[in-house]
């Protein structure tokens, strides 16, 4: 997804103008002008002059060529591209959502097996794969490192 | 203590079974992933982090340093098989490894890749040697005030050498450098950006932000760019032993493999510039000293040997910086500079006198590794074709799932995933902007440094500015800074005022 570097811009400024109302209410050093509040308030004015640079460039190099404003890179106009998007970040989403509930293996297998299917496996390459994928990261993580992942509705059961 | 028991140490530290059959592992795995088109030596040692965090120091940077090796020699694979680089690291001589396959000379190349990617490594780890320990001794004597303008003299290389865009490298600088204000102000202690969230108390989770912006954003990119209806890629076939006419091509061309590494080694040194950069550069400066320029591109061995020793030697020369003063000279020492702070080797000069062993036996593990590379690559190369038919579809959901768990691990919570999740997103965004996101590591690494030494530099000088220059060390370093950005500035004015005729005539007409 490409925004035009006046979209950009307008967005650092405001992120800027957000910093500096949030670091004035942090308190500095008695009797000085440094504190907590310095370096996000340097911060915040180096997004807002860059953000201004960005936009500023932007609309001198409009003055020759037009264009629009957001352009949707060719892969994310096909449903195809759209799909495979969703179910990655949908498969980040899961494990934060309904990780802690239902169990990182549950999760991770059902949202495998939706991703790989997405990018159009053969379903029974794609359970297999998604068996696969987590039993190793489990293995690797869960037993080797004894990384406490959730094992949710499989508690007791592994 | 002796030199001699200090070396002794450092060997009994390396020589440990655990140590090598982890080097040997992380290799392995290095290798894969740089041979991949598409995942990266920083995505390698970003996914290796989770696990090093459970180890001790030694296995751990053993690790990452076989792993960040490996990979750069890796991405030469496919750049000849394929005509993709395996990493940016070997974008600059592509075309000529590609063409030199399709001439009959597959294994010319991919050796000559090899042992001369060894050979500017070899180069890279001696420049370690002889540098860091130098450098550790000289450093001892610095304050704050000299810590201060060597962070602000990081953060500047980073946006005007490394980036072709420096307003959106230090754009991206400055977001990285916002993340590491998020947390409990060093100096006050009060809470900064964590809108009642407990878990930003302690700041952005550095090592999950790398697995996001290096390996998820990735993952992203790689999901949407898949093209299903192409078949696998004809691969110019093998033409007998590797390294058959490699010897010839090196007596040839000793000049270009000290150039090379020389480069690659300072290009690394620097903050911000990595193995890419020094390749791209030392390709460009073998075509200018070559005596046949028009040759390059066209499947020439010469430009492949300068850049094939300079970016395994930028490997080694960014862990000078990194060893010494605690500033990342690229994206894997970054992350290198979390891992050291995670097991409690601080970086910094100190480490060289109270644990010299530790620092021997990187030291080691560097040459010990890029020896290995050759073993290792040799079989990377007859495996190549098989691995490379592992079609992306299969691979990247797999990464992702590393992602995932390895997120997960460096907080025993889902709020990794939660920061792997925003930081993926947000390095998607800006590439695809044109942001470079290197520069946001090097903020959130350097953010902490900067702004502890400037307000130490404040409090001692009472908010005196001046004292920023009294002495003579700080002073050259505070010249450069301003330096370098005085430059940066009056070439953009010069720029923004410099009449653009090609555009006004082609208006005209």
């Amino acid at each position: 997804m490409k925004l035009t570097d006046a979209l950009s811009g307008a967005a650092l400024i405001l992120l800027g103008l957000f910093m500096l109302w949030q670091s004035a209410q942090f308190p500095s050093f008695a009797g000085t002008a440094y504190g907590a509040a310095m370096l996000p308030r340097l911060l915040a004015l180096g997004f807002v002059i860059g953000g201004a640079l960005l936009v500023l460039r932007d609309i001198m190099a409009r003055r020759h060529a037009g264009g629009p404003f957001v352009i949707f890179a060719p892969e994310l106009r096909r449903v195809q591209g759209i799909a495979a998007m969703a179910a990655v970040l949908g498969n980040v989403a899961a494990q934060i959502l309904l990780g802690p509930q239902l169990g990182y293996p549950l999760v991770s297998v059902l949202g495998l097996l939706v991703l790989f299917l997405v990018l159009r496996l053969p379903v029974w390459q794609a359970t297999l794969l998604a068996i696969g994928a987590t039993a190793l990261c489990w293995w690797l993580f869960a037993v080797l490192l004894r990384v406490p992942l959730p094992r949710g509705l499989l508690e007791g059961i592994i | 203590m002796p030199v001699t028991d200090v070396l002794l140490q450092a060997l009994m530290l390396v020589a440990d079974p655990r140590v090598l059959i982890t080097a040997f592992l992380a290799g392995a795995f290095g290798m894969f992933v740089g041979a991949m088109p598409g995942l990266t030596a920083t995505m390698a040692t970003a996914l290796l982090v989770p696990m090093t965090f459970f180890m001790d120091p030694i296995p751990a940077l053993a690790a990452i340093v076989a792993a960040s090796g490996m990979a750069i020699f890796a991405g030469d694979i496919p750049g000849a098989l394929l005509r993709i680089p395996g990493t940016p690291a070997s974008a600059a001589y592509v075309e000529d490894s590609y063409r030199l396959a399709m001439k009959g000379q597959l294994n010319l190349a991919l050796g000559t890749n090899l042992l001369v990617s060894c050979i500017g490594g070899l180069f890279g780890v001696f420049v370690l040697i002889a540098a860091a320990p130098m450098l550790a001794e000289f450093a001892l004597r610095f304050t704050s005030y000299e810590y201060f303008w060597l962070a602000a003299l990081g953060l500047s290389c980073a946006i005007f050498i490394a980036s072709a865009d420096p307003l959106k490298a230090g754009i991206a600088l400055l977001i990285g450098l916002a993340m590491a204000t998020v947390g409990l102000d060093p100096t006050t202690g009060v809470p900064r950006f964590t809108f009642g969230q407990v878990d930003l108390m302690a700041g952005v989770e550095f090592i999950p932000a790398m697995i996001g912006l290096f390996a998820l954003a990735e993952v992203m990119r790689g999901v949407v760019r898949l093209n299903y209806g192409t078949p696998p890629p004809a691969m110019p076939k093998s033409d007998g032993a590797l390294f058959r006419g490699v010897g010839g091509v090196i007596r040839r061309h000793p000049g270009n493999i000290v150039r090379g590494s020389l480069l690659g080694a300072v290009i690394g040194a620097l903050p911000g510039a990595g193995a890419d950069i020094a390749a791209w550069m030392s390709y460009a400066v073998s075509k200018r000293f070559s005596k046949t320029p028009e040759a390059y591109g066209t499947g020439h061995v010469e430009g492949l040997v300068d850049a094939s020793a300079a970016n395994n030697s930028a490997v080694g020369g960014a862990w000078i910086p990194a060893l010494v003063f605690g500033i990342p000279g690229d994206s894997v020492t970054a992350i290198v500079i979390g891992v050291l702070y995670m097991k409690g080797m601080n970086p910094g000069p100190t480490v060289f006198i109270q644990n010299p062993q530790l620092i021997y036996a990187v030291f080691m593990i560097f040459i010990l590794t890029t020896l290995m590379m050759v073993p290792l690559g040799w079989v990377a190369v007859k495996a190549a074709r098989q691995v490379l038919r592992v079609p992306p579809r299969v691979l990247l959901p797999i990464v992702l799932s590393f992602c995932i768990v390895g997120a997960f691990a460096m907080t025993n919570s889902v709020f990794g995933i939660v920061v792997m999740l925003a930081l993926g997103v947000l390095g998607w965004v800006l590439e695809e902007n044109g942001f470079p996101v290197a520069p946001i590591i090097l903020g959130l690494v350097l953010g902490g440094m900067f702004e502890r030494m400037f307000m130490t530099s404040m409090i001692k000088s009472g908010g005196d500015l001046g004292a920023f220059f009294d002495r003579p060390i700080a002073a050259i370093l505070g010249a450069a800074v301003l330096l370098i950005w005085g430059l940066a500035i009056f070439g953009a004015v010069r720029r923004m005022l410099a009449p653009k005729r090609p555009a006004l005539q082609k208006a005209d007409q």
